[in-house]
Order: C-alpha cells, then structure tokens, then sequence
C-alpha cells in the first residue's frame, strides 16, 4: 500500500463518499496480524493497519524491578509505546516526546482491565510497543497488537481488546483515520473494546462532534471493533491451530 | 451455545460452558452463569466430575509456586539466611528468574551455626519453594535430594569434586564442607 | 538489575564445558554462523531500510535524510549519524531508558564500519560548502536479541546505505542573501563503492568461536569485532567485555572471522541486486 504524501487535499471525501485512499466511509484499512514473531519474548505480535507497522512484545510474568514497586496482591503492569525514529516523515528523536509517554500510559490503561492482574502477585508483566512505521491511528493499532502478544504469552486475560479511530472529515463519520484524515479531519475518537464484557476500556477526543454524530461514532467504533476482534482471533488460530495438527500427525506417524 | 470439543484451541474470552452445566476449573472464569477460558490453550471437560478447563499452550511456568523445586544460585551470604536466585525448575523455565531466600534453620535437618557452613557464594543449589507470600520467596533445603549441587573452591575459584562424601577441590586439594545434595554434580537443566 | 547478574550459571558452566571440547550448544561448528537473513526496503516512510535476521536475533534499521549544516572541521562532507536502541521489546535483559553503554557500543562499532570503509564518499553529500550537505540518520533497532547485534548491525547498515536514495534540491538565495534548499520532488541514488562486513569471534576459556548467540555472550570473557573493506582489508576492529587475548588468538580470530566475509558479503549483493 502507498502511503500518502502529509498535504492537505482539497476534500478528504469526494461526491461519491470516497476517501482520499479509495475507501468508502466505513471501510477499514487492510488488515495484517501475525502472533508470535519475536522469538525471544515470552508473546509478541505484528499488526499492520494501513500503513501502519506495530510490533508488541510480553515479558513476564517477571521479578519486579525496583522491588518496592511489587504489589502484594496483584502484578505491576507495565507499558512502554514508543515510535521508530524512522517510522515518520521527519526523523523523530530517539528519546520519548511527552506524547510517546502519554501514550504508553493510556494504552497501559486500555489494556489493564482485560488482564487477571491478581493472579500473578508480587511480579511485572511488561508489555514493550515498538512503531516502526505509522498512518494515522497507531494507537488503536498498538492497542491491538498487545492485546495478541498478551494471550500469546499465556496471560490470564478477560478477553482480548480490539480498537479502531472513529472520526470526521468533510462533514461525514468515516471510520479508521488514515493519517491525512487524521490531520486535516474534523474529528479524531480512538476507541478500545474490551471483549467478551464488549464494554470501552479507552476513549478519546479531538475535535468538534455533535451529540448524534457521537452516538453514531460509538456504534461506528462497535461494529468496526467487531471486523478487528475477529481478525485477532484468525491470527491466534493461524498460529497455534497449526501446532495441534502438526502433533495429531506426529502421533499418527 | 455450540461448546467447543476437548483438546480444541480456545483463547482467552472464549465461551466454553454454563455453570448449569459444569464447575469452571482452571483456566477459566465464571461471569453472569456463563463459563469463559482466561487463557490461551487447549480445553478439557471432565464428564465425570463435569469440570471444564483449559490447559496452557506454553510450557514455561509462569510464577513461583509452594512445593516447586528449583535450581538457584547463591547471591548473597548473610548470618541467618542466603540470598539466592531462582532460574528454573525440572526443565521448564519460568519467564524470568525470581529472588528467593533460605533460612538458616531452613538449610538442614542438622544445627547449623553460621550461613557459610552451609553454602558459599556462587554456590548453584537444588531448593523447594516453601510459601511465595513474601518477597524474597522462602525455600528449603531441608531433605537428602536437596541442597548445593555445584559449589566452587573458596580458594581458587574452581569446581569442587564429590569425593567419598566430601567436597575437594580439583585443583589446589583444598577441602570444603557445604550442605549437599545427593544429587551434587548432576545437572539437567 | 542488570541481566549479566542472573545468568544461569548451570548453563554458563555447560557451555563452557563444551566449548572445551570444542562443541557448542546448538550443536554449531566453531566457525559457524547462524541462519543469515536480509531484506531491504521493509519502511517506506525511511528513505532506506533493512531487516536482518541472524538466528533469533533481528535488527531493522530505517535511514532519515535531510539537509543542515555540516561539522565545521569537514566543511564540504556530508554527516552520516548512527544510532542503536536497544528496546525491552528485544529481551527481557533490555531496559527503557537512556541508551546503554552496550547500546552506544553496537552503534560507534557499525559506525567506524563504515566509516573507514569507501561505501559512501561523504563529498558526494555536499550541498553548499561549508553551509548546507546531506545529514544522514541510521538508526538501528534491535526487535529480538539473541546475541551478536554487531554483525547483524553492520549487515543492516551495509545493505540499508547500499540502496539510499537521497532527496534532490534546488538551492534558493533568500533577500537577506541566506541560502536554503527545497526539496524538488525527485530522489537520486547514492553511490556506493564499496560492501563492509563485520564478524564477531567470542572467546570462552581457550575456545574461540563465530556468532556467540544469547546463551554464550552471557559466558563469555571476550569479543572481538574484525570489520573488513571489500579488498577483504580490515578497517575497523573492536575488543570488547573484560578478556583478554593472546597475540596468537588475535591472529587466528582474524583469520577465522577472513574465512566468512566472502560468505556475508554475497548475502548483501544477493539482497541488493535488483536495486536501480
């Protein structure tokens, strides 16, 4: 897939409801997950989302450092975001901006009610996001990328969590921001999804809405969630449905 | 609702039972009368005991638990207690190493005096978790199997031989005493 | 706590143990690489970039150009940055924070790789002497450590500024007589003269060794990093962690880590070729 030039085009939606990269409004860009691809860590996965690059690995459950951090009934659950130098049109610097940190914190937050925190007590389980290329929208993906390296790395979870943006550009509710969109839109609403509960575990806003279109952006965000979450269970079965079958032959043979 | 078959692939948020039905078992959590797995892994349903589980697909174990027994090395020698680190148990690795902690009165059936009598630093050791409650995780040493399983001269450094139940060091003859395991020298980490 | 405290030390003893007899633990021969793997051009918001598997290890560089002033001692010389991150999505043994001093390491040893090798002449980078020239961003990301970024750097750098485009611009004088460059919507290769490959001999007891993986580099008492131009010329040599070497392991890591060049060096030019 190209990835468009940062300019801002004289409309974002054309007269047949067609956005800047051929999509209608509520098509999602194309979809790519791959569960388990860095063979060090304990879970990890690959998303990519349009043109964005995630890649999300799980260590732990892990001895906490420093150790007056360790909870006594609960793990720590730590989450660092952080984008390639690389991964945007100017070389970003390679220490963390305020909006990396920011990031990391809400992504943490999204992710942490999916997790049965209680069950590991006195450890850490980290969770390490790296962007290393990105489109618009690289926190719903980065959200959905550790959702899969989590239940990789053997987890008890809830459930997985599934997020896309919801936005608006030229007036109308068009759902997974390119970063064009992103840019120049009139409205920015990342959402997560906390399945099987199908409740918000991260919400956000810029930008102008009125109280309908929000209505409207929130059932966007659940049917498009919904496409996301089953995608994310394709890529677990992709991975380990083939070890079952590998094993049934072994025993056969 | 479809229940998926034992042994088939479930992930974490997948329905597999009623409580009507089956008693959730590990792997699994129970919310509003409907069974989900918390896990990704195989699932089990005991017809007999109508219990519904579900089996880690990965094989490391993820946290320390009482009754395990693990290889750790020997940090840190203090009066009443060594400090040690845990790495993995009979083959299969936790995901990280933890820090555990043997207690004098906890080194052996026999009085010992001080710390050193029983371990050295550096020393590798064969413990069980006793309780996981506090950091750092208590362990014992206490049985025949249990104990140091590798222990290096405090002279110069190298591999001290098992040698008609004493410890000798290879090199400079030096002899040592530690709380041994029966098994000293035999590693299949 | 840093992770070079709590090796398994069982293992430690084991690999050492074999490598005395000359074995290695994933059954390796002594001058034997891993499985190498490059592909190129995997970020297209980098201007070049590359992503090498050794083994378990994988490292992705993405290069960034753009124009600024150049380093006053080399007025008319582009100025080529090299950077490494090591992430803690790369091991468990990595921490977020400022760079490691191991972490500066694997980026000033690829970085004198190419330095003193003929692969970009930096002349060539100049835009206005001794106002404007080309800066030139590698930026290294270890994604799974499993021992050896070193060479798995290198073979990412190599390859990555092997097929850089850089920008084209027009220079334009301002009233107050500045000079500024606009980027004219056109990209030109850079050329390239020359292929630099490093390899990295571990040293455990007596043993020497290619490639340590994860497992030995926790054992080992010594690295060296011999990096070689394409004349098969060393340029560029590293003696790292705490060991140290006889004059005739010296020689003999040399020759052991001669006797693979050619085999890295076609594994870039494999990558490469198709590149207009």
């Amino acid at each position: 897939m190209e990835l468009i030039k940062l300019e801002k085009p004289e409309k974002l939606i054309d007269e047949n409801n067609i956005r800047v990269d051929g999509r209608k409004l509520n098509d999602l860009r194309p979809i790519k997950m791959e569960v388990g691809v860095l063979p060090k860590a304990n879970g990890s996965a690959y998303v990519e989302m349009g043109g964005n690059k995630i890649l999300a690995s799980v260590y732990g459950p892990r001895e906490v450092h420093p150790r007056h951090l360790a909870e006594s009934n609960k793990a720590v659950f730590r989450c660092l975001y952080r984008m390639a130098t690389f991964s945007v049109d100017e070389r970003k610097s390679p220490a963390p901006s305020r909006r990396e940190n920011e990031l990391s914190m809400v992504i943490g937050q999204a992710l942490e009610p999916a997790i049965f925190l209680n069950y590991y007590p006195k450890t850490m389980i980290e969770c390490t996001i790296l962007v290393i290329q990105a489109d618009g929208g690289t926190r719903c993906a980065s959200i959905n990328a550790a959702s899969l390296a989590l239940a990789d790395a053997g987890i008890a979870m809830r459930g997985l969590v599934s997020a896309v943006a919801i936005g608006k550009a030229d007036g109308k509710l068009i759902v997974d921001l390119n970063n064009v969109e992103d840019q120049f839109g009139e409205g920015d609403l990342p959402i997560a999804i906390l399945y099987p509960l199908k409740e918000v575990s991260l919400i956000q806003f810029d930008g102008i809405l009125t109280n309908e279109e929000f209505q409207q952006c929130i059932n966007l965000a659940y049917d498009a969630c919904e496409i996301i979450f089953n995608k994310q269970i394709e890529a677990l079965h992709k991975r380990y449905s083939k070890e079952i079958i590998e094993k049934d032959n072994k025993k056969e043979a | 609702m479809a229940i998926p078959k034992t042994g088939s692939l479930v992930l974490p948020g997948d329905k597999i039972g009623v409580i009507e039905m089956f008693m959730p078992g590990d792997g699994t959590y129970e919310e509003n009368g409907i069974i989900y797995s918390n896990i990704l892994g195989h699932l089990e349903i005991n017809m007999k005991k109508r219990i519904v589980s579900v089996k880690r697909k990965k094989k490391d174990f993820p946290i320390p638990s009482p009754g395990q027994v693990v290889f750790a090395k020997v940090e840190q020698i203090r009066r009443n207690s060594a400090i040690v680190i845990m790495t993995n148990m009979d083959g299969i690795f936790y995901t990280s190493s933890f820090e555990g902690m043997v207690h004098i009165s906890q080194t052996s059936k026999k009085y010992i005096e001080i710390m050193n009598d029983a371990f050295n630093e550096g020393d590798i050791i064969k413990a069980k978790v006793l309780q996981t409650d506090r950091i750092p995780y208590q362990l014992t040493t206490i049985g025949k199997k249990m104990g140091v399983i590798l222990a290096f001269c405090r002279i110069c450094g190298n591999t001290l031989e098992l040698k008609g139940g004493k410890l000798v060091c290879r090199q400079c003859g030096n002899q040592e005493f530690r709380k041994y395991s029966i098994d000293y020298g035999k590693m299949n980490a | 706590m840093s992770s070079y405290d709590v090796i398994p030390e069982i293992e430690k003893n084991y690999i050492k143990e074999l490598l005395s007899k000359g074995k290695r633990l994933d059954g390796r021969a002594l001058d034997e690489f891993r499985e190498i793997k490059i592909e190129k051009d995997i970020i297209k918001k980098a201007e070049a970039s590359a992503r090498v598997t050794i083994g378990n290890t994988i490292v992705i560089i993405g290069i960034k150009v753009s124009a600024g002033p150049p380093y006053p001692d080399s007025p008319d010389s582009g100025v080529v940055t090299i950077n490494a991150e090591l992430l803690p999505l790369a091991s468990s043994h990595f921490e977020s924070g400022p760079p490691s001093a191991f972490a500066i390491e694997v980026a000033r040893v690829c970085d004198r790789g190419i330095r003193h090798s003929d692969i970009i002449d930096k002349t060539t980078l100049c835009i206005i002497e001794g106002e404007i020239v080309y800066i030139i961003f590698g930026d290294i990301y270890a994604i799974s450590f499993d021992g050896n970024l070193f060479d798995a750097g290198e073979l990412a750098l190599t390859t990555a500024l092997s097929s850089l485009k850089i920008p084209e611009y027009e220079i334009i004088e301002s009233e107050n007589g500045k000079k500024e460059v606009n980027f004219i919507n056109s990209w030109k290769k850079v050329e390239v003269n020359d292929i630099p490959v490093s390899i990295s001999i571990g040293k455990i007891g007596k043993t020497l060794f290619i490639d340590p993986d994860e497992k030995e580099e926790l054992a080992l008492d010594s690295r060296i990093t011999f990096t070689f131009n394409k004349n098969n010329e060393l340029i560029s040599l590293q003696k790292g962690l705490s060991g140290h070497f006889s004059k005739e392991e010296i020689l003999k890591g040399m020759e052991m880590a001669l006797s693979k060049v050619d085999m890295l060096r076609n594994k870039v030019i494999e990558c490469i070729k198709d590149f207009e």
